[in-house]
């Protein structure tokens, strides 16, 4: 990425300046990333926005479970209720997927330290970002 | 991939962090990346120890509701 494109986001409109959605920051911040000492603010950047994305899922999950339980018919099959927590389950593994796959990006991107490698773990935010609004978490 | 197997990919997960953490550490030794990769360690052990919270407490709460053994 060009330095432009940095200051670009600075004045313009873009993503991290018009939605709060945590993870659109760290997709605008890791697309703007220049230079290895930026690269790596950004990487640590997103390793906390990471790390609040995870506090934040673990409330949800425990939450919504209990939820899910709570909701079960008790007059139904118990097997009723085992399969919405699957299907819960199911839908969560995407996510940790996708979370285990953006921490990877980042640890590569560490690693490697070029511009190519920070704009893959922006990718994977994005990735983390459609996990999310696929499980419904308001986070 | 259900809940055992997503534990367990989370599980193998954490050592490729700490691997790649060390091999940071010896050819870097930069204290603020390699505090950062230390979070991602510490991270991705706390999700996985919360989430296997998460899940036995609703199995525990699902076999509580229906009367049933949870080592059924």
């Amino acid at each position: 990425m060009t330095r432009p494109l940095c200051q670009g986001c600075k004045t313009s409109p873009c993503a991290c300046r018009t939605t709060p959605r945590l993870l659109a920051v760290i997709a605008c911040l890791a697309l703007v990333a220049c230079g290895a000492s930026q690269r790596q603010t950004t990487l640590a950047n997103t390793v906390n926005a990471f790390g609040v994305v995870k506090t934040a899922f673990i409330a949800y999950d425990g939450q919504h479970e209990a939820n899910i339980v709570n909701g079960c018919d008790v007059k139904a099959p118990a097997a009723e209720c085992t399969a919405k927590l699957a299907a819960y389950r199911a839908e969560r593994a995407k996510f940790l997927t996708a979370l285990v796959a953006g921490y990877q990006a980042v640890v590569d991107a560490y690693r490697l330290d070029t511009d190519p490698s920070v704009a893959a773990a922006a990718v994977a935010a994005v990735s983390i970002r459609k996990a999310l609004q696929s499980l419904g978490a308001n986070i | 991939m259900n809940a055992s197997e997503e534990l367990s990919a989370l599980a193998a997960a954490i050592p490729i962090a700490e691997q790649l953490l060390a091999a940071w550490k010896d050819r870097h030794a930069t204290l603020t990346a390699a505090a950062a990769l230390e979070k991602i360690g510490t991270d991705l052990a706390d999700l996985k120890t919360e989430v296997a919270a998460d899940d036995a407490k609703a199995d525990a709460m699902l076999a509580a509701k229906f009367g049933i053994d949870p080592r059924d």
